[in-house]
């Protein structure tokens, strides 16, 4: 491939879904919409496929936009772990939108749902694939304004309240994470991730620097919903349509995530300990929590959503230990997260169409109705649940595994009881919506039968994004050896550093007092 | 000098926001999001570090500027950062008003419509088991008539939401 192409696959799945974002827009309220979308996430697809074969095969690829040369300009780099959450991203994405097509009404698809979808997907892809960090925080709050959007489309009372709740509570983590980057600048004079790994390193491990790094922890812990500041995810995930919880629940913490071992493997890779340790705490926690939460709440979807919360503790435990077995199980748990979260709140929409409500009280009977969707949400329930053969019990071997190693004999017991109490939250959710027989007189009305068009339309993209999960359990040593080389490269990031910051002199203008002389 | 009344000027302006966003009120809780962005502009201003310097222009016919020029960078970051707050706040009024108009309070601890005070809790033993065999008709019947702890009838309270 030549130079040029391999630069300009960099940003393609970025631009493919900006331009088609952009298309969707000027049809508004035209039902044309869905269908200019759903072309250009194929396209998307196939770029995000493109580029991470030729990752996978050459190496981290980087692109300066505008061709000004890092680190005055702004750089996008590709490293094996953005390649393939771009790729895990865009097929989640095209799923999702299939899957909208019959969970989103006339006016909703007018009112611009499609759009919405695009420039979201947009958002996560450009923060996959950027090298600077003041972008990073652009496409941060691109992500959050088109999940406003997304959150109160329909006008529902309980999507208003969940979204004074979400609004205010990722402003405030967005803010975060501005004031850390300008303080970042004032420190060390450059925005460029790669020159930022370099400054950042050669500066001692004392105040500013930890303070700043425990900032960024706080920031991006707040953003991918970590313990104590997860509150906002349980209070508004479940009140918008189902698509868009599962478009949500699969990417939007997930992002967080990225930034998190973006930063503390690139950029404070060499900070003092005690962040580790934090981090690892702030785990534990997460995980605990986050579980006992899905214990306590009767609604599917807020079971859902407090496995999802469960699950963010076993990536950060994955960052946290450092070391490349566990940064291998978090990415691991990444993808796989990233699918499964998306399928389970695809079933629990599809459940709320057929038993008539979400409250675990009152629904029941959904294996009589309908035993084939049943057999895959209890398929996505044990891959939750870390049962193999499916994708959830590889990455949570491994970090048991990781922990023991690191002799993080806490960590490693949190990882099997929480384990335990998802198999009986999730059990729960099964024996009281699934395998118990119809309840007589609950007062529902479903509004969906198995055999209708519309119950076709909503079944197979649920269907295959489980059969998806299925697959990266039964191919896990292929997942797992590309994860091994995409944590190996976070950990010596000199291959990344050099891609994206070519070690040319460049003259710099004379600016009377640079930034940069410490503080 | 400067600088040093500058950064407290920030932190009153990170102490103000701060009891806002604590507060019960969301329209306290908008007013709070102003001041916190304003702060947070405010102190990659002074990160940029404060000079009395010309502006970063460079004149006709040079390539690089002769003398000393102010920080282009920051000034770059911080109008980046106040059109995506605007953007942001704009949205974040409308969301209150609407929330306002549906939810009848603006008093945050009242809008329990997402997060119910009050569920229908499911007993552990969904699935009643009686003598060690699956007892499928008192599971038709509804948990009530098993689980004494469970409220009695179930549907006609749930229905009423």
């Amino acid at each position: 491939m030549s130079a040029v192409f391999s630069e300009w696959l960099v940003v393609l799945p970025l631009l493919v879904l900006l331009l088609t974002g952009s298309i969707a827009v000027t049809l508004w309220r035209s039902p044309a919409q869905a269908g200019i979308v759903i072309l250009g996430l194929i396209l998307y697809a196939i770029a995000s496929a493109l580029l991470f074969q030729q990752v996978l095969l050459e190496g981290p690829q980087a692109m300066a936009m505008g061709n000004w040369p890092a680190p005055f300009g702004i750089a996008f780099g590709v490293d094996l772990m953005g390649a393939g959450l771009t790729l895990t991203t865009s097929i989640v994405g095209l799923l999702t939108a299939f899957y909208a097509m019959g969970d989103t009404d006339q006016a909703q698809q007018e009112a611009g749902f499609f759009p919405l979808l695009a420039f979201l997907l947009a958002g996560v892809t450009g923060a996959f694939l950027t090298a600077d960090i003041f972008n990073l925080y652009v496409w941060f709050e691109v992500i959050l304004i088109s999940s406003f959007g997304l959150m109160v489309l329909g006008g529902r009372r309980e999507q208003l309240d969940g979204a004074v709740k979400y609004a205010f509570l990722n402003l405030l983590a967005t803010t975060f994470f501005l004031l850390a980057t300008g303080i970042l600048y004032g420190l060390t004079g450059t925005l460029n991730m790669a020159d930022l790994a370099g400054k950042v390193g050669a500066l001692e491990s004392d105040g500013p620097v930890l303070t700043l790094a425990l900032l960024y922890l706080m920031a991006f812990g707040m953003k991918a919903a970590a313990f104590p500041l997860f509150f906002w995810l349980p209070a508004s995930y479940h009140t918008p349509n189902p698509v868009v919880s599962a478009v949500f629940a699969g990417l939007l913490t997930k992002v967080g995530v990225y930034a998190l071992f973006r930063v503390f493997t690139l950029i404070f890779g060499d900070v003092d300990g005690i962040v580790f340790t934090a981090i690892v705490a702030v785990a534990i926690a997460t995980m605990v929590v986050g579980v006992l939460g899905a214990l306590a709440v009767s609604d599917l979807r807020r079971v859902l959503a407090f496995t999802v919360v469960g699950g963010i503790g076993y990536m950060l435990l994955g960052l946290g230990l450092q070391s490349e077995l566990a940064i291998l199980g978090g990415l691991f748990y990444t993808v796989h997260s990233m699918v499964l979260s998306a399928a389970l709140f695809m079933g629990s929409g599809i459940a709320h169409k057929l038993g008539g409500t979400t409250q675990l009280s009152r629904l029941s009977g959904l294996y009589g109705a309908a035993p084939l969707f049943s057999a895959f949400f209890l398929m996505c329930a044990f891959s939750l649940a870390g049962l193999p053969p499916f994708s959830g019990f590889w990455p949570k071997f491994i970090l048991v595994q990781a922990s023991l190693e690191a002799q993080a004999y806490v960590a490693a017991g949190a990882v099997l009881i929480s384990g335990l109490l998802t198999i009986i939250a999730i059990g729960k959710a099964w024996n009281a919506g699934f395998w118990r027989p119809a309840l007589e007189g609950a007062g529902v009305s479903p509004t969906l039968t198995t055999g209708s068009a519309g119950y076709r339309q909503l079944i197979v993209p649920f269907a295959m994004l489980s059969l998806l999960m299925l697959s990266l359990g039964l191919a896990a040593g292929p997942v797992s050896e590309i994860a091994a080389q995409a944590a190996a490269d976070l950990l010596d990031p000199a291959q990344y550093i050099e891609v994206v910051l070519p070690p040319a002199p460049v003259e710099s203008p004379a600016y009377s007092e640079v930034p940069g002389g410490g503080l | 000098m400067t600088e040093l009344f500058l950064i407290g000027v920030v932190g009153l302006l990170f102490s103000m926001a701060a009891f806002l966003f604590m507060s019960r009120s969301t329209i306290r809780l908008v007013l709070g999001t102003f001041l916190l962005s304003n702060a947070t502009h405010l102190s990659i201003f002074i990160s940029g570090r404060l000079t009395r310097e010309v502006p970063p222009l460079v004149p006709d016919g040079l390539k690089v500027p002769p003398e000393a020029i102010a920080n282009p960078l920051p000034q770059a970051l911080i109008l980046t950062a106040i059109v995506i707050s605007f953007a942001l706040t704009a949205f974040i009024f409308v969301l209150v008003y609407r929330a306002y108009q549906e939810l009848g309070t603006v008093n945050a601890d009242e809008m329990r419509v997402a997060e119910p005070k009050d569920e229908d809790p499911v007993p552990f033993d969904v699935l009643p088991v009686t003598q060690g065999k699956l007892d499928r008709k008192a599971g038709a019947r509804g948990p009530a008539s098993v689980a004494p702890g469970a409220p009695a009838g179930a549907a006609p309270q749930g229905a009423g939401k």
